[in-house]
């Protein structure tokens, strides 16, 4: 079931995405943000409605797990990561389906840049793959189990 | 020793001719992918094609009287439908060609001209289709699954007739406030719908069985349909609501998949379509009773039988104060809901409904009405 989005967790979240990522949250103004019960940390941008939340098992979609700090999902960085202005990650060709894969990576020192260790968006040329954890000069990868793949053809 | 069998030769040699041939070389094309690898099973006289072998093969091992019985029903099936559909042999040439490699595009993460000429860049042959600026159909080798389009979420790989539902309620949807996608998981349908939202007011995507609403939910995370919210009901029990628009795509005898999938005929019989028609029956009462006065169902199901559509939909007409307007889409073509069958005569106004035989536009079979609560 979803629930509304406690004011603390959603400071937490709007100040996260604008400090660290430089992120408008205004885009997020059409949209509504809810924790699920049933996963209580996990933190869905879904529609304004009056459906009945008890009545859902879930919705929206997937943009942030709080806990002792925010880590934005692989979803919002896909689904927003155009408007994402800081802490971005530029891989190199060769590095792409290893990080789609689920691997993680040594970045050259100039591919670090002025990103800050923690969480930041990779990307690949113009596209959003994810949400990587930049710790010195790794990039552990936080692609979901589920989402990654072994490029063929690309 | 492994070896290819006669049936396996004569299916990788030729499909173009096989309707010539009539139904009994039909589904052979998997053949040539897959020979067969006992030559007594290639010199069972009762089993033309080398498909149904195979298929029942699994089930069943080397039973001979199963695979005679399976190569009963792909005639009867096939047979069945002589008198309904406009081009006959047209329709059996289609059924022996495995369906095209179709996608469409994500209007809500990706510009469709720059995924395209993208895939194009990368040396993919991509073919628009006709009836949807954001539909394609790739060549037939190309694993789509496991393209950089895939892994961002940019492309959906669906199959074409598939996405008519939300297409002929296209209007419908982005004048909708509320919209119930009745049966959802695995999210097809109910991502496109987001999509000619473009996200704005509210889908609530419904399904009974928790497994699939897993399904539904990673679609929808991953192909960034924001105003979805999910839902874990049996339609019958869903509670008391309404929609504007609402989309049934009923569980359903999956004959029309034949193409893709030639296992359904191992247990198809017109009785097995039969049982489907009664659930769906109660399904549609129930997806029309959720509308709003002057709401649009849309049912549908990716079946060819005239139980499992017109004769559903005629039920509908004769139990609820509804009326049927054309499904239509420019540059697709539909042939009329059948006005009879089996004897069994259907209300006028099921001629609207939109019946899909897979020649017409080389997709699955498939079936789709636009109901509207008077």
């Amino acid at each position: 079931m979803l629930t509304p989005c406690p004011d603390e967790i959603r400071r937490q979240l709007l100040a996260c995405l604008a400090e660290r990522f430089g992120f408008d949250t205004a885009l997020l103004e059409p949209y509504e943000l809810y924790l699920s019960e049933s996963a209580r940390q996990k933190i869905f941008l879904g529609p304004k409605t009056d459906f009945p939340l008890a009545r859902t098992d879930t919705g929206g979609v997937l943009i942030a797990r709080a806990g002792a700090t925010i880590k934005p999902a692989t979803s919002f960085f896909q689904l927003f990561g155009r408007h994402v202005t800081r802490n971005i990650i530029h891989l190199e060709r060769g590095q792409v389906a290893p990080f789609c894969s689920g691997s993680d990576l040594e970045l050259a020192e100039n591919q670090i840049g002025g990103a800050e260790r923690g969480f930041v968006m990779v990307v690949w040329e113009e596209h959003c793959l994810g949400c990587g954890l930049l710790k010195g000069r790794t990039l552990e990868n936080q692609i979901p189990k589920a989402n990654r793949l072994t490029l063929e053809q690309w | 020793m492994k070896t290819s069998s006669p049936s396996a030769e004569r299916g990788s040699s030729s499909f173009e001719g096989a309707a010539e041939r009539g139904i009994g070389r039909a589904f052979s094309w998997r053949a040539a992918r897959a020979p067969a690898e006992d030559p007594a099973e290639a010199a069972c006289p009762a089993v033309p094609f080398c498909l149904y072998c195979r298929a029942v093969e699994n089930l069943a091992g080397h039973d001979r009287t199963r695979r005679a019985a399976a190569a009963g029903v792909a005639e009867r099936f096939a047979a069945r439908y002589r008198g309904a559909v406009d081009d006959y042999p047209a329709f059996l040439a289609t059924l022996t060609r495995p369906p095209r490699n179709t996608f469409r595009v994500n209007t809500l993460k990706a510009d469709v001209g720059a995924t395209v000429a993208r895939l194009r860049a990368i040396g993919l042959t991509i073919t628009p289709l006709p009836w949807f600026e954001a539909a394609f159909a790739a060549d037939p080798h190309i694993n789509l699954a496991a393209t950089l389009e895939r892994f961002l979420g940019t492309i959906y790989i669906q199959e074409a007739a598939s996405m008519l539902p939300p297409l002929v309620a296209a209007g419908e949807l982005r004048g909708a406030r509320t919209v119930l996608d009745a049966c959802a998981a695995p999210g097809s349908k109910t991502t496109l719908a987001a999509a000619i939202m473009a996200n704005r007011n509210v889908i609530v995507a419904n399904d009974r069985s928790y497994g699939r609403i897993r399904a539904l939910q990673f679609n929808v995370h991953k192909f960034g349909a924001i105003n979805t919210l999910i839902t874990n009901y049996e339609l019958q029990l869903f509670p008391k609501a309404s929609f504007d628009t609402v989309l049934l795509d009923a569980p359903c005898s999956s004959s029309g998949t034949v193409r893709k999938s030639p296992k359904v005929l191992e247990t198809w019989t017109s009785a097995v379509s039969a049982g489907y028609a009664e659930r769906q029956k109660d399904l549609i009462l129930r997806a029309f009773d959720l509308l709003h006065p002057g709401g649009t169902l849309v049912y549908s199901t990716c079946s060819l039988a005239p139980e499992e559509n017109e004769g559903v939909v005629d039920f509908l007409l004769r139990s609820r104060p509804a009326e049927t307007v054309p499904a239509a889409l420019p540059g697709f073509r539909f042939a009329p809901g059948l006005a009879e069958w089996e004897g069994r005569r259907y209300l006028a106004p099921v001629a609207r409904c939109g019946r899909v035989w897979p020649h017409a536009n080389d997709t699955d079979g498939f079936f789709v009405a636009k109901v509207v609560r008077c």
